[in-house]
């Protein structure tokens, strides 16, 4: 139930986030935290539980590029 | 990923004093697993999984209530992934299902917003467990419920906090000298919930998000903490 990569906000409607996981779609709540689009967001089984600043997002996605690097040797 | 062998390096080789580290989350505890770390440290630092995975904690009797409720009319219990699969002695949700209960795996309670309505005479059970993280879901949940005016879903609550549990371990002579705290939990009650046990225990206590990355580059300082005498919280910027 838990995951914690960083996803970018790519639409609003209602209270309800389109959020982009590396490709992947999924909607996630909005009400706990305030978003916009192109905000980049941690979500908590379907609810946006944090906002991160572009430049934490930035590192942890490179960090994780640099575990698939590593992964696939 | 020079930063990376560096870190790796030093972890490999310290030999201060002796360190015992426990994760809280389970989900550190599978990056862990899952990315070989501990077989990368040096002898001289230990580490221990901790208590702070929801689904790995909650008692048989829950999950003997819940394939009980399965199994009866007009009745679907809705959970998690993760919680379908774990036993308790008369077995699991996925052996109540195959004997006949209802049981529907969600992403997200909330999903029950949608599905619900579609099935007035069927009542909803969701499996509520987790930490701070998830309570607040639920909260929002029931807020929505209610003003859909949907009266068929229901929670079966095993709700739990955190610095109970961390008061216990750290008090119970487990020869934790250091804590990486959840990261989700973290996220919901900020950083203050730990001064006290860092105080008290002289213990330091750290927070980060999940999986292998983070964990990994949050041993070296960890360490490096413990080896200078360094007692108090540290807590990366929230």
């Amino acid at each position: 139930m838990c995951v914690a990569l960083p996803g970018r906000v790519e639409k609003i409607e209602d209270s309800i986030a389109t959020v982009n996981f590396s490709g992947n779609l999924v909607c996630a709540h909005t009400g706990v935290v305030e978003v916009a689009v192109g905000d980049f967001v941690l979500v908590h089984a379907g609810l946006v539980i944090q906002k991160l600043d572009a430049e934490e997002a930035a590192n942890m996605t490179e960090l994780f590029e640099m575990i698939k690097e590593i992964e696939n040797g | 990923m020079d930063k990376f062998r560096e870190i790796a390096d030093y972890l490999g080789t310290y030999d201060g004093p002796p360190v015992t580290l426990m994760e809280v989350c389970g989900t550190h505890t599978a990056s862990i697993v899952e990315n070989g770390i501990e077989a990368m440290l040096s002898p001289k630092i230990r580490l221990i999984t901790g208590p702070g995975c929801p689904v790995c904690v909650t008692v048989a009797e829950y999950i003997e209530k819940l394939m009980e409720l399965s199994l009866k009319e007009n009745t679907c219990v809705c959970s998690f992934g993760d919680m379908i699969r774990v036993p308790c002695e008369r077995g699991s949700l996925r052996d109540a299902q195959a004997m006949g209960g209802r049981v529907m795996m969600l992403y997200s309670p909330l999903d029950l917003l949608e599905i619900a309505p579609k099935e007035p005479r069927t009542t909803f059970i969701f499996a509520a467990v987790g930490f701070e993280t998830t309570t607040p879901l639920y909260a929002l949940l029931l807020e929505e419920l209610i003003k859909r005016d949907i009266t068929n879903v229901k929670l079966l609550c095993a709700l739990k906090t955190m610095p109970a549990v961390i008061d216990r371990v750290l008090g119970s002579g487990s020869g934790v000298t250091g804590m990486i705290a959840p990261g989700h939990v973290s996220v919901m009650t900020g950083s203050d919930i730990y001064k006290p046990f860092a105080e008290n225990t002289a213990s330091p206590l750290w927070w980060q998000a999940l999986r292998a990355a983070p964990c990994w580059r949050l041993y070296g300082p960890f360490v490096s903490f413990r080896a200078k005498g360094w007692l108090k919280i540290s807590i990366p910027r929230r």
